[in-house]
């Protein structure tokens, strides 16, 4: 091989290599399928909204993404897998950006949220709904009721740190009741029982209880939102802060998210096609319509500022429940 | 109002435009393929179909995920047959008479005799789910703790009469399959069960893994005894079911659609459950028990018209509450509301006419599901002419990739590694690998709704007793378990009463 | 008291419980490892906190169901290994038979194969390379006892077949079912 020769392949190589930089520090554009961990089992709230975001994500990138449910362990062990794989942008998390904000308080994931590029679909509502046959018309009945009969009224909840365990702490917190805590093992689950009237009374996310509501079988008591939220079908549902207006109601978005150490311009695509795709989704915007959900496209900063407050009150339920490892002010989570 | 038949002939015809059988030919052959294959589950080929049909109209996108869930299911026994590792946990119990019959020379007669089951299953399912959809949705309402309880129990009394020569064996196998699903987070405080620190175990482990871990390892284990290298049949039969099977057993076809359809529509059991049930029935209602086990046709019937009939079962519930029945009807219901149709109570009121269309695309799925039996299974039965030696490090790859590919971790081939090794051990001693497996099956469900049951009674036992069902259940395990006794009893009184003849 | 294995039928379940008896003498063995172990596990389940304050019961205390069935376990274990000591556990047993031991080296061998794979080759090595590897030594050490003759033929077979295994492991999990591999 003549020297020439060789110049003139290396010349050739550097040239092929230019538009590549160009690319690695322009647009991302995935070369392999990516990857989103649910890390909840497939059907539920969570895995909805991601296989609704990502045929939007492959459409806008040109390339597949693949939903992986791994659950277990409260969805603590499928963000840990997406937390310790390559920080390459192929390997997303998605869930309840709250649970990601509380793990290293409840001493299951060391991670914050401020470690992750946030990417948020929709905001999910809690709700308190009663069995019809319970005799609880509203939320003041029921709060009555909780006073007079307390620790022999059960709540039905998809279990420990879900979001209706969640709203029923914060209510405790402010009034003081009691209350007979019924795990379930979702959602749907404790939805259903209180339908068929194995518990007189549900917290559950809103989306969950929707048919429900809708077909005049639960009684919707309170939404955990600052405003009366509307259902498709149904009408207006009351907020609690009718009743305490010191209940603090901020939304639970759900989401997707990959860890902060990812090549900037995977970041800044994602925003762009957040801003410009997401955004404008139509799919999305249906789903959330009738599903009774917030449509909230958020992402980046703002997304982080929006959910940290949920974080706050959460992390503090925790650990006025007793439930919490660490004391949230020594991780900087400051009281609501 | 519209009459029921007109109804479906409505459904049909909105079904069947635009290509659908084209649609429904692929989507029963991938649905095959994934339940053949061991550790791709109905569940996870669902969820995949949802992603990759999203584009779809609602229309054929549902006809492609129910076909997809209807052929998995019946997938799952081909590999449970040949290969005594079921495709699915739903084939487990097929595994029992399939593998003997095809270690006899007869997998092609097993082969037919589980698509004669199978067909027939999802067939009488679906006429239930036509029929009495609403009804039968609502009863399964009445079901809360207390009774699922009993289900749980009855399941395991159940367990010791599947194991075979040495119920007290079976018991034991069943315990320490209860004893394996504790493993992990419990329900009430979120406190994760001898994990000893370990995140992986605090997420329990995986009925998938440990279930491929104790049939697939363990099966490839013990075909490399015996000295010469061999196939695992030598000879091929003829693949066309036959006739005289169905009219033979008609009654145990019955009852196992029933009872499949049944369990189906309970939120909380499954495919898996509803073939055990079958054929721990069929076995004690059968006058040829003693062939239980070693290749009985009316097992193997059993089992597979219990698992497919609980699939239209698992979508009643689904239409008519907004619960699945079983993890695929999970996904499948996930992806009926990404489409937008809402089901739940409100469905017979807003879209009647879609319980219809499911019920037409149930039977596509199920019409397609017999001509891929009669046509497809006869090149498979090539497999058992393959040589062991080279057969079985291929299936034990393909164990490890089915332990890995539902949640894309390391841990669970371990889990696969340590079930399969224990699992043989205990094979080898006699314990049988059934109650195991069951055991593993119901304790989740024994652990939680006890726990439930006693919250909500504030410990108080007697609502399980009293509750109308929860007494008319609890009446059946009673039964169940003195049956059992005198057995039982028989084998642990004889040494106390007779010492054994020296030498 | 006979020991010996009945021949392996062709119908034989591995399922059936009833193969030959095995010999009372292991039954003990195995009566007495569950006994340890259910008693570990009652220890275990014992030791687990009970959650009495924020349940005000107790009642859904963690360690009660494991603990019933570490129980259950216990008891079972005692009473198979009663039943072994009358069925003549304590007496002089006969030799084990001899096919059983070229058996037992077959097993190990395929026990350590199985290990090697997929406890350490997979997640070190690409997917295909670990199945690759496994299946041409599984399939090699197999078949080494068919005798020299065609061995080398059979060697080249072997190997192909383990590169096609891995190969097309890859492309159809990989491609077609989008499944991750190790």
């Amino acid at each position: 091989m003549t020297i020439a020769r060789r110049t003139l392949l290396a010349a050739g190589a550097a040239s092929l290599a230019m538009p590549g930089i160009a690319r690695a520090q322009g647009a991302w554009r995935p070369e392999r399928p990516v990857t989103i961990i649910v890390p909840w089992a497939a059907g539920g709230s969570t895995d909805q909204m991601v296989r609704l975001v990502a045929p939007e994500l492959e459409a806008a990138l040109g390339q597949r993404f693949v939903v992986v449910n791994q659950p277990g362990a409260s969805g603590s062990i499928g963000t840990r897998n997406a937390l310790a794989a390559e920080k390459d942008g192929y390997t997303w998390a998605a869930g309840a950006a709250v649970d990601v904000g509380c793990y290293k308080v409840l001493g299951l994931l060391d991670t914050m949220l401020a470690d992750w590029n946030l990417f948020f679909a929709v905001a999910n509502v809690n709700i308190l709904v009663a069995n019809p046959q319970a005799g609880i018309r509203d939320f003041g009945a029921a709060m009555e009721a909780f006073r007079s009969r307390g620790a022999s009224l059960a709540v039905a909840t998809a279990g420990v740190s879900s979001a209706g365990h969640n709203m029923m702490s914060a209510v405790k917190a402010a009034t003081n009741i009691n209350y007979r805590h019924a795990t379930y093992d979702g959602g749907n689950p404790a939805m259903i029982a209180t339908v068929s009237g194995e518990t007189p009374m549900g917290a559950v996310l809103l989306v969950e209880a929707a048919e429900m509501i809708r077909a005049r079988r639960l009684i919707p008591l309170a939404v955990q939102a600052e405003q009366p939220v509307t259902l498709q079908g149904f009408g207006e549902i009351p907020s609690i802060t009718r009743w305490l207006p010191n209940v603090p109601a901020p939304l639970n978005y759900f989401g997707i998210w990959c860890p902060k150490g990812v090549p900037q311009n995977v970041v800044d695509t994602m925003g762009q096609v957040w801003r410009d795709k997401i955004a404008n989704s139509q799919r999305l915007k249906d789903y959330a319509a009738q599903r009774a959900a917030v449509f909230a496209p958020l992402y980046g900063e703002e997304a982080h500022n929006q959910a940290w407050k949920m974080v706050r009150q959460t992390a503090w339920l925790y650990f006025d429940g007793g439930t919490a490892k660490v004391s949230p002010d020594t991780l900087g989570i400051q009281r609501l | 109002m519209t009459d029921p038949i007109s109804m479906l002939g409505a459904g049909f015809a909105h079904v069947l435009q635009g290509g659908a059988i084209f649609h429904a030919l692929w989507a029963v052959l991938i649905g095959i393929v994934v339940g053949a294959l061991p550790g791709l589950t109905a569940t996870m080929g669902v969820a995949l179909l949802t992603t990759l049909t999203f584009s779809m109209g609602p229309n054929v996108a549902m006809l492609v995920l129910v076909c997809v869930y209807v052929g998995a299911i019946y997938g799952g026994s081909r590999s449970a047959i040949l290969l005594n590792i079921p495709g699915t946990p739903a084939s487990a119990a097929s595994t029992l008479d399939g593998y003997p019959l095809a270690r006899q020379g007869l997998a092609g007669r097993a082969m037919g005799i589980s698509t004669l089951g199978s067909w027939l299953g999802t067939l009488f399912g679906t006429m239930i789910l036509a029929l009495f959809a609403p009804s039968f949705g609502e009863f399964a309402l009445q079901f809360g703790s207390y009774e699922m309880f009993w289900v749980a129990l009855f399941g395991i009394v159940i367990a010791g009469s599947l194991s075979g020569g040495d119920p007290l064996k079976g018991y034991i196998a069943g315990f320490l399959g209860l004893l394996v699903a504790t493993v992990g987070q419990e329900a009430n405080h979120a406190y994760p069960r001898f994990a000893f620190g370990n995140t992986d175990l605090a997420g329990g482990l995986g009925l998938l893994p440990v279930l491929v871990g104790v049939f697939g390892v363990a099966e490839v284990l013990n075909s490399m005894r015996g000295p010469a290298v061999k196939a695992v049949s030598s000879k091929m039969d003829s693949v066309i079911p036959h006739i005289r099977d169905v009219t033979q057993y008609w009654r145990t076809i019955l009852r196992s659609g029933g009872l499949g359809t049944f369990i189906g529509a309970m939120p909380g059991l499954g495919e898996d459950i509803a073939a055990w049930t079958s054929y721990a029935a069929a076995k004690r209602a059968s006058a040829e028990k003693e062939k239980f086990g070693k290749g009985s046709v009316e097992g193997l019937m059993a089992a597979e018209t219990g698992e497919s009939a609980c699939v239209p079962g698992a979508i009643i519930p689904v239409l008519t509450l907004a619960v699945p029945g079983s993890a695929p009807a999970a996904v499948l219901m996930a992806a009926m509301m990404i489409h937008g149709l809402n089901p739940g109570p409100m469905l017979a009121i807003t879209a009647p006419e879609f319980i219809y269309q499911i019920v037409a695309m149930l039977i596509i799925a199920d019409m397609v599901k017999l001509v891929y039996g009669l046509v497809l299974v006869r090149p498979l039965l090539w497999v058992l002419l393959i040589p062991r030696a080279r057969l079985m490090p291929i299936v034990f790859v393909l164990c490890t990739v089915g332990a890995f590919a539902i949640t894309s971790r390391l841990f669970d081939i371990w889990v696969m590694l340590g079930a399969g090794l224990v699992g043989f051990i205990l094979r080898e001693l006699r314990f049988s690998m059934a109650p195991l497996v069951l055991g593993i099956v119901l304790g989740d469900l024994l652990d939680k709704n006890l726990l439930r049951g006693l919250t909500l009674s504030g410990g108080d036992l007697t609502p399980f007793f009293t509750r109308p069902i929860s007494a008319v259940l609890c009446a059946l395990t009673i039964f169940a378990a003195l049956w059992s006794v005198p057995g039982l009893m028989g084998r642990l009184l004889a040494p106390f009463r007779r010492r054994p003849a020296p030498g | 008291m006979t020991a010996q294995q009945a021949p392996e039928e062709e119908a034989e379940s591995p399922f059936s419980g009833d193969r030959a008896p095995l010999p009372p003498r292991w039954d003990l063995v195995t009566a007495a490892v569950l006994l340890a172990f259910g008693l570990g596990v009652i220890a275990l389940a014992w030791n687990m906190p009970t959650f009495v304050e924020q349940s005000q019961t107790g009642l859904t205390a963690p360690g009660i169901v494991p603990g019933f069935h570490a129980t259950v376990i216990s008891l079972l274990a005692i009473v198979l290994g009663l039943r072994a000591v009358r069925r003549g556990a304590l007496r002089a047993q006969s030799a084990p038979a001899s096919h059983a031991r070229t058996d037992a080296s077959r097993l190990l061998i395929a026990a350590v194969l199985g290990t090697v794979y997929a406890g350490v080759l997979v997640g070190r090595l690409p997917f295909w390379m670990a199945s690759a590897l496994f299946v041409f030594a599984f399939t090699a050490i197999f078949e080494w006892e068919l005798g020299p003759k065609g061995r080398p033929r059979r060697l080249v077979e072997a190997a192909l077949i383990g590169l096609g295994t891995g190969l097309a492991v890859m492309l159809v999990f990989e491609r077609i079912f989008l499944v991750r591999l190790p």
